[in-house]
Order: structure tokens, then sequence, then C-alpha cells
């Protein structure tokens, strides 16, 4: 199992698309904080902090977190069905639920990254140009932290729904464009299909898609919502785990 | 658990959808044997090794590995092989030696010294920077090749290894091939399309044909199959053979019943031959080279060109 770990680790650090979606994430996590300085300088108001900065960008991030992790995930793992490398994985001597929770194990550690990537940039260069800042309704340094913690939560999750896209359709176009459609409309679909039945809004609000929200984006949780948000990703990992090994293990690979 | 077998199988069959791609095959690659598996596109040369390897799943029938046939047994046993299957399975962002580097890591070989080695064993030493997705045909295959041998397999499946590359390079890869069979004792089952080719290489043979395995044979059958002769009629059989046996020193000739006489020897001394047989006052009726090519034995055996 290391040996794969270690392997996959060694893609993942020599990967293009791994390496261009972190340097445009640390773009625009440098970028954002500037340019909202800039125009406050501008505009004459009050510039804003930088815990202020991550509270304001919290939403973006999620949108970047699952754009690039479906990105990667058609680049790290459908790209080596394209180029035939997962031929060599697969009768290499390791068994394919082996494979697959390695190859899931590296991928999630790099979405993760990726994750963390975008806040962390903005929280520091916008602390560099007015300070950390405080927040009226919750600590400060507490929310941060919280909210880091959350989206590491969550980027594992949905690492592991973009890692079955990946294995189950095998081509790098086709799962990239199938997780950036699933994001930008599952929401919207789960709205209008509970706004008709109420099971079907029930189930939305225990998905990681829509707690994600809730734990990232509210500065006050009741305890049912931190539960909530830490069970459920970890649920959510374990259920496209389970259910990617099976998928990947019945797989013919051409 | 070992076996004098590198890979057998019992009855194994394949049906895609619609097709049947493998019926029934009873293969069987001996233990040290370079073995030629020789079938037309489609003929399911692929799919075996595919089975093989772990990429493919049965429809029925068994596979062993070095005796080992059950879930984790054979996955084990995958470990004592090296695959390159179909075309090159190389990351193309990488350069030669970080696409080897990361084949040792997922095999878990020791020491970073055997990927120079390998790399200077195929001659692609002086890759430097160049990404792979810039290598020729001939450059993938050679790195392809490279890294089915990190960690000393016993058992080297190579399906086309030679295609795209040059004719040095074919010459190359079959020196190597027989050198690692016959030092090291690696077992290769190796398709190629070039027969010839496989016939400078391959110690046994199997051919396969719309899925069916029609005939499994080493290369002395095949050799006695193909042997080349040379067919002489003369007015006198009898003192033709004597003339033979006695000018030209052997005993390597058959009289058939219709008086030709097949020469097994001095097959490129025709002149010697028929200078000879005239010098003895033979009158010649007959004189022409002949025996099946391996194309034409296999094109007979799958019902393509007649005999020639």
């Amino acid at each position: 199992m290391s040996n794969l770990i270690l392997s996959e680790w060694y893609k993942l650090r020599k990967d293009r698309s791994f390496r261009f979606l972190c340097a445009g994430l640390i773009l625009m996590g440098i970028a954002y904080p500037i340019l909202v300085a800039l125009d406050s300088q501008t505009g004459g108001g009050a510039p804003l902090s930088g815990i202020e900065i991550f509270v304001s960008a919290v939403s973006a991030n999620e949108y970047f977190l699952k754009i690039t992790i479906g990105v990667l995930a058609g680049f790290f793992i459908s790209g080596e069905f394209g180029n035939g490398v997962m031929k060599r994985a697969a009768s290499a001597g390791s068994s394919r639920s082996r494979i697959y929770a390695a190859k899931l194990a590296v991928f999630t550690a790099g979405g993760v990254m990726m994750s963390l990537l975008f806040p962390l940039c903005n929280v520091i260069v916008g602390s560099l140009i007015s300070g950390f800042g405080e927040l009226a309704e919750v600590d400060a340094t507490l929310y941060l932290f919280r909210t880091l913690g959350f989206t590491i939560l969550f980027a594992t999750a949905f690492a592991s729904l973009c890692a079955l896209f990946a294995y189950a359709l095998t081509d790098s176009g086709k799962t990239i464009g199938s997780t950036i459609v699933f994001f930008f409309f599952i929401d919207s679909l789960f709205y209008i299909v509970g706004n008709q039945l109420e099971f079907v809004r029930t189930v939305y609000e225990y998905t990681v898609l829509n707690l994600f929200r809730v734990s990232t984006m509210s500065f006050v949780l009741s305890a049912r919502d931190i539960w909530l948000s830490l069970t459920m990703p970890i649920a959510t990992f374990i259920v496209f785990l389970v259910w990617g090994t099976f998928v990947f293990r019945n797989k013919e690979i051409k | 658990m070992n076996s004098e077998y590198a890979l057998r199988t019992v009855r194994l069959t394949k049906q895609y959808k619609t097709q049947l791609a493998l019926n029934q095959v009873d293969l069987a690659v001996r233990q040290g044997s370079i073995y030629g598996f020789i079938g037309q596109n489609g003929a399911g040369k692929s799919t075996l090794m595919r089975i093989a390897t772990g990429l493919a799943y049965p429809t029925s029938g068994t596979v062993e590995l070095f005796g080992q046939s059950s879930g984790d047994a054979i996955v084990q046993a995958r470990k004592r092989m090296g695959t390159a299957i179909e075309t090159p399975a190389l990351l193309p962002n990488m350069t030669a030696y970080e696409n080897m580097e990361t084949h040792r890591l997922l095999k878990g070989v020791p020491g970073k010294a055997c990927v120079r080695k390998l790399l200077d064993i195929v001659g692609l030493q002086d890759t430097g920077r160049k990404k792979a997705k810039n290598f020729s045909m001939g450059m993938k295959q050679r790195l392809s090749l490279a890294i089915a041998l990190l960690g000393d397999p016993e058992f080297l499946i190579l399906d086309e290894p030679t295609n795209g590359l040059d004719p040095m390079g074919v010459v190359e890869m079959r020196e190597l091939l027989k050198r690692l069979n016959r030092e090291t004792g690696m077992t290769i089952l190796i398709s190629s399309h070039i027969l010839s080719e496989l016939h400078l290489l391959a110690t046994h043979y199997g051919i396969i044909h719309k899925g069916e395995l029609l005939e499994q044979l080493s290369a002395r059958e095949l050799s006695e199959k193909c042997r080349q002769y040379i067919h002489i009629k003369t007015d006198d059989p009898g003192r033709a053979a004597a003339v033979i046996e006695g000018e030209l020193h052997t005993k390597e000739f058959e009289v058939m019943p219709d008086g030709v006489i097949r020469l097994f020897r001095h097959l490129d001394e025709p002149g010697k031959v028929s200078a000879t047989l005239f010098a003895s006052g033979l009158a010649i009726e007959q004189f022409m080279p002949m025996g099946e090519q391996l194309e034409s034995f296999f094109a007979a055996r799958i019902g393509g060109t007649a005999h020639e």
C-alpha cells in the first residue's frame, strides 16, 4: 500500500494540472485582497481586514473548490485511463481495492491542499495589508480555524465524489464536464424538486452540498449543525470510497 | 506453490456482448520459454494478455500464473510479472526518468540505480528533460520495455513490442530479450505481427484465430513443419542419393516414393549441388528450393492462403 501511495504522491507532485491549479488559486488568493484594498482606497471606505476578506471570499471558495477538484479528477485520475498508465498499476500485483484507496488518498490530499490555498492566501495577504481584524458575531480566530477545518472535511467528501465520476467515466473531458455540470446544477435541482417533495428537501439538508454552506458561511452553528457537519462528510467519503471501489473492481481497463 | 508453467489457461472464454473473443482456450507458457503468440488483428491475443494481467475478467475458465489461480494469490503472482500491453503506457508530461521512477515506486523496487541502468539498456539514457509526449513511437516502445523490466520480473508479457521500432531497434530488442531469457531464465510471452521476427526469437508458438487456439508447438516442431529443402528430380534417384551421400557428405535427405529427393543440407549452395549431380552424369529434371515459410504455414493454419 505504501508503494502505491508513494507512487501516486510522486505523480501528483509532477502533475501539470495540479501545479497549474495551485498556482492559479494562489494568484487569485493574493490578487483578491489587493483588489479589495485598492477598491476601498478609491471608494474612500474603510479597508477590509484579513478576516473580513476571508469571510467575503468563503462562498467563492466553494465554487473554486468544486471546480478545481473536478478538473484534477479529470486529469489525475481519468487521464490515466486515457494514457494507459492505469493498466500498469492494475497489472503490477496490487488489488484493485488498494489501488483505488491509494489513488483516492493522494487525490484527496491534493484536493484538500487546493481547497485551502485561496482562503489562506486571502487571510494572510489581507492581514498584511490591513491587519487580521475582528468579527462582531464570533471570535475571529475560532471562526477561521473552524471554517478551514470544515473546508478540509468537505473537500474530502467532494474528492471522493469526483473520484467516483473519474473512475466511472474514464475520460478526462467527460469527468471535468460532468463534475462541473453536476456541482452547478445539483443544488438547483434539489431546490426545484424539494419544493414539490418534502422528502427530497429533507434529504438535501443532510447532504454535503447543503452542509458545506451551512458550516462555512454561518457565524454561529448549533450543536446539531456541528454534529452533522462533522459526520456527513466522513459518511459521504466512506460511501463513495466503497462505491468507487466496487466500480473499479468490476471495471475492465482498456 | 510453484509450477512448471508461468502462465496456463484452462478453457478460457471471454464473451463480449455479441462477440466471442476467446473460446475455450487452453494455453500453456512453460517457464523459461519465449512464447510467440501469433494471430491476426482481433484474433484474441490482446484479450488473453489483458485477462492474464488482470485488466479484464474471463467469462468462464481459469487463468493460472505460476500455479496460482485464486483471488489474492494470482494478484500476488502478478508482482513477478512485467507487462507492456497494447500502446505504450506512459505519463506524457514526464521525462523517461520520471516515468521510470513512478513505476519503480509503484513496484517498490529499492534504489534508484536500476532506473539509470535500464534506461541505458534500452538506449534512452540521453533523453534528459525531453517529455515522453515528444518521443517517437520507437522511443516510447523502448521506455515501455524498460518499465516492464523494472524489478527483474520472472515473466514478461509484451504485446506487439516492436511496433514503431526502426530495423536496428527491432534487432536490439530481439537480442535484449534473448539475452534476458538466456541469462536470467526470464519467461517471455510476446505477440507480434512480424512473423519472421518471432521466428528468430521464440522457442514456442501459439496460433490463435477468431478466439480459438488452433495450435501450440515448439520451435523445433515448427522447423520440422516449415523445413526448407532442395527439391531434386533426376533420371536415377538411387544413384543421385549415392552421389549426394558420397560427394556432398550428408545423409540429411529423403527419397520420396515418386523418386523426388528432398535435400535438407547445402540450402545456400544450390550451384554446388547441381554441379555435383551433373558431373556424375545425372540428368536433372527438376531442381528448386522448396519448403514452407512461417507466414504461409500460419496462413494455411488459419485457413487463409493455401500452402505454397
